[in-house]
């Protein structure tokens, strides 16, 4: 059963291969299964420790939460960018400590990268379900405290 | 219609471009560390996301389209991974983020400041 399932995944992967790379001789192929084969080998190495399942519902939802996400990157973006051409002076680093509502692991990367990837927050430290961020300027720490983000990923993966 | 495609395509990349160079003027400029990496994060967020899109435009409705589609969703789960690496390990490492006010942390700065 289980050695079933490997096969399959490998079976999976191999289409996806075959589709995206559109070269389609012998020792190409080769490759293309001892890839596959090493991806499942190395991904089953990793997975065995923290098997978490979600609901099948998070794969809907969290297109809208990307959506949302992209908004609030074209508006960091654009407050960083004022602050890399402009003077040095408004900058007022700033360390605050926020605590996520969804404690699976899934939720706090879903967080912390997040946090990281809508510039002028960056997630230096996760410690249980508390991360530390760094923010450029006072006024960006305390949009993150306000917690329209953790809310949000809270509504994503709920425990 | 072709044209005016190509027009938000071209204008798309050129302002993602835009983006990446200000990410590389802000890695330069910012005074340390970490407000450097905020700087530089300017290049792994709407830069990809302009430029990758812009390509999406151009190419259509395509297999093309789908594999760029892929790539913006690797490069979105991938690059703030290896940003928190980075802040992470330099944390770990003892570096304490200049001129910072707010929480625990920035006590810890206070007394490393005082006792170089």
């Amino acid at each position: 059963m289980h050695v079933l399932r490997l096969g399959l995944a490998v079976m999976a992967l191999f289409l996806v291969w075959l589709l995206w790379g559109g070269l389609y001789k012998t020792p190409v192929l080769q490759l293309g299964i001892a890839s596959c084969c090493l991806v499942v080998w190395l991904t089953h190495r990793m997975a065995r420790p923290d098997q978490e399942t979600h609901s099948w519902t998070l794969y809907y939802r969290i297109p809208f939460y990307w959506l949302w996400l992209v908004g609030q990157m074209v508006i960091s973006n654009v407050q960083v960018l004022r602050m890399v051409l402009g003077p040095l002076s408004a900058l007022s680093p700033t360390i605050v400590e926020v605590e996520a509502k969804a404690t699976s692991k899934f939720a706090l990367t879903l967080l912390g990268n997040s946090i990281t990837l809508t510039p002028g927050t960056l997630t230096i430290d996760i410690d249980g379900n508390r991360l530390t961020a760094h923010c450029l300027t006072a006024p960006t720490a305390r949009d993150l405290s306000a917690g329209a983000m953790i809310r949000r990923v809270a509504a994503v993966d709920p425990d | 219609m072709n044209g005016v495609v190509e027009l938000i395509a071209g204008l798309l990349v050129v302002s993602g471009s835009l983006f990446v160079l200000a990410g590389g003027i802000g890695a330069l400029r910012m005074p340390d560390f970490y407000t450097r990496i905020h700087g530089a994060s300017l290049t792994d967020s709407l830069g990809p996301v302009l430029i990758l899109g812009g390509l999406m435009v151009h190419a259509g409705p395509s297999l093309v389209t789908v594999k760029l589609a892929a790539v913006l969703l690797f490069l979105m789960v991938t690059s703030p991974t290896a940003s928190y690496a980075l802040a992470n390990a330099a944390l770990l490492a003892g570096l304490r983020p200049e001129g910072v006010e707010g929480a625990k942390p920035a006590a810890d700065a206070g007394q490393q400041e005082t006792s170089p």
